[in-house]
């Protein structure tokens, strides 16, 4: 176990005041720092990492053997968003060199961390050829193998593709849960944080301004959270509950590995759900494609210019869904037909109508 | 080629070899950790350091030699240190010249290696530390092979620009064959002496060692680049 990091930053920084009270419980899950551009996430890992000199006892582990040493002696590793690997090397060189004067005894072998991080065939190139998602592949690896147990990310999977990026937060997830190394890691995607994050700290102006489990970061925007996944590797779905009755599915993209190895995935995984993605209807549509549709109440609908927004309540979570005000129009007609014809059928769309949402197939990817 | 002329070419050759692999060494020791602690140096006695180092750049080189002839004079305090060091005193000696030489050259050693250094020391050290890499280390197995090509031109230039060295050599060292008569020197007493046989000879050597030197130093950093930028 490494501990607890407890953070009492309070300095006068170039860029301005900084004051971070907070303790980092490293053991119980990956660690999110969100916030805008320009709002103290770097300068946090970088001050965490000993690389930004500050307030004397501003870092102080539960754990005294980490007590916070010179930037090389100390327990942390911090990854930059745009690494700097060394030029003048290829890439197995840039990891050779690292495993072999590093100070710290390396926690994972050199074909593993290879493998993990699908760098096999770039070993032998110089690093100027890499592009810029290959870069931080190639840093991450990198960074595993110097042997130091708090790997700090810094924007870590920006620059890789969406497939590639996904692979590698199950990676970083399932490292924190099954080896000693522990993450914590900057992102300014609250859907990358959502999925792999127990804790999620938002950055203003260099102070915390929110800290919690991810939901409690995504009072703005739609999200629903999937409990209990299960795999079904005769479709390559993953079913996810949202509650007792309601099931979601989405994609378990495994191109790499063979359709029946199970994914590693996450307890619960906090889907963001973009508001102009969702469509309503008064019945459920059975004969349709469409595999995720959760019945909903309509809890509050508010108009604009172009748009209405409908605001919608389904097992204890509240989602938005924005349509255009011809659509709206098309429904609540339909509503007043069927006053007219007497045949009230319940089809109005006012507070407390109950209604079908259909949602988009997850877009989680997940695969090892 | 006659014997003697062999031997008036050789003797001034092989001094010039002697002062300028020297001279290159004693560059390289005072160099780095110069260039070290300047790339990370930012106060504002930086300008001044630059400038000092940048002098010989600019100086006609009786300016040098001229000081220098007045500050190491035998009854001057850096002159008697100087003859205690050296068992004798800074004119017409061979130490002499290659003090002069150091001083000459020492711009074309360090600019090289001071931008190199630039570029490359605060990421490689905040990269390396936080990697777990100690001091040393990273210096030695980082940093060092990182600026190989700025090395390799530090050390030619020096090299190069020591056998071209004139005026400060005939100022401090004379030309006393055997002790401080190098290559460029000896060229201009066969030319002053009309002995215009050796005088194609010393002059062809010059230009052939100059030109050998720099074609490697191109060629070298042309393919270190060339891995680095492709």
């Amino acid at each position: 176990m490494l501990g607890s990091l407890h953070l009492h930053i309070d300095a006068e920084l170039p860029q301005g005041h900084y004051h971070v009270q907070h303790t980092l419980k490293l053991d119980d899950g990956v660690i999110g720092v969100s916030g805008d551009s320009g709002q103290g996430k770097t300068t946090l890992l970088k001050i965490i990492a000993g690389l930004i000199e500050v307030n004397p006892n501003a870092l102080t582990w539960s754990n005294s053997a980490y007590q916070s040493l010179s930037p090389e002696q100390n327990c942390i590793v911090y990854q930059a968003q745009t690494p700097y690997l060394f030029a003048h090397l290829t890439v197995i060189q840039n990891l050779q060199v690292v495993l072999k004067h590093t100070a710290h005894r390396s926690l994972f072998e050199l074909d593993e961390v290879i493998n993990w991080c699908a760098i096999e065939g770039l070993l032998q190139q110089p690093v100027a050829t890499l592009s810029g998602g290959e870069q931080q592949r190639v840093a991450f690896a990198r960074s595993l193998l110097c042997g130091k147990r708090v790997i700090l990310l810094d924007e870590p999977f920006s620059a890789t593709d969406v497939t590639m990026r996904q692979r590698l937060l199950s990676l970083v997830l399932h490292l924190q849960k099954s080896t000693p190394v522990r993450f914590i890691m900057v992102s300014h995607a609250l859907s990358e944080l959502a999925f792999i994050c127990h804790e999620i700290i938002a950055i203003r102006a260099g102070q915390i301004t929110r800290v919690g489990p991810p939901y409690k970061h995504c009072a703005q925007s739609s999200y629903l959270t999937l409990l209990k996944p299960q795999y079904l590797p005769e479709y390559q779905l993953i079913k996810w509950q949202l509650n007792a009755e309601i099931d979601i599915y989405s994609h378990a993209m495994n191109k790499t590995n063979a359709p029946h190895t199970v994914p590693d995935l996450p307890d619960q995984y906090l889907w963001l759900l973009s508001s102009n993605a969702i469509t309503l209807s008064y019945e459920q549509q059975k004969k349709s494609s469409i595999l995720n549709q959760i019945p909903v109440t309509v809890t509050a609908i508010v108009h604009s210019s172009a748009n209405v927004i409908v605001h919608l309540n389904v097992a204890e979570h509240s989602i938005l869904v924005q349509i255009t005000r011809l659509a709206y129009e098309n429904l609540v007609s339909e509503s007043e037909q069927s006053i007219e014809s007497g045949l009230r059928l319940g089809r109005e769309l006012t507070v407390g109508t109950k209604v079908w949402a259909q949602l988009p197939l997850c877009s989680l990817n997940v695969g090892l | 080629m006659t014997d003697s002329l062999l031997f008036t070419l050789w003797q001034p050759l092989w001094l010039t070899l002697q002062l300028a692999l020297l001279s290159v060494v004693i560059l390289l020791l005072i160099a780095l950790p110069l260039c070290y602690w300047l790339s990370q140096y930012h106060g504002r006695a930086k300008p001044i350091i630059e400038a000092t180092i940048a002098l010989p750049l600019v100086l006609p080189p009786t300016v040098m030699g001229f000081y220098l002839l007045i500050a190491f004079a035998p009854d001057t305090l850096l002159g008697q240190s100087w003859i205690a060091i050296s068992g004798q005193p800074l004119a017409f000696s061979f130490a002499g010249i290659v003090l002069s030489s150091v001083i000459y050259s020492f711009p074309f050693v360090v600019q090289p290696i001071l931008l190199s250094f630039q570029q490359h020391i605060r990421p490689i050290n905040q990269t390396a530390a936080t990697l777990g890499i100690t001091w040393w280390r990273r210096i030695v197995f980082i940093l060092l092979p990182a600026v190989k090509p700025a090395l390799i031109s530090a050390i030619t230039l020096g090299f190069a620009h020591t056998l071209g060295e004139f005026g400060l050599i005939l100022m401090i060292g004379g030309n006393i064959p055997g002790h401080t008569q190098v290559l460029s020197i000896a060229l201009y007493q066969s030319v002053e002496t009309m002995q215009y046989t050796q005088a194609h000879w010393l002059a062809a050597i010059l230009l052939g060692f100059s030109f050998i030197i720099l074609v490697i130093m191109y060629t070298y950093n042309r393919a270190f680049y060339r891995m680095q930028q492709c």
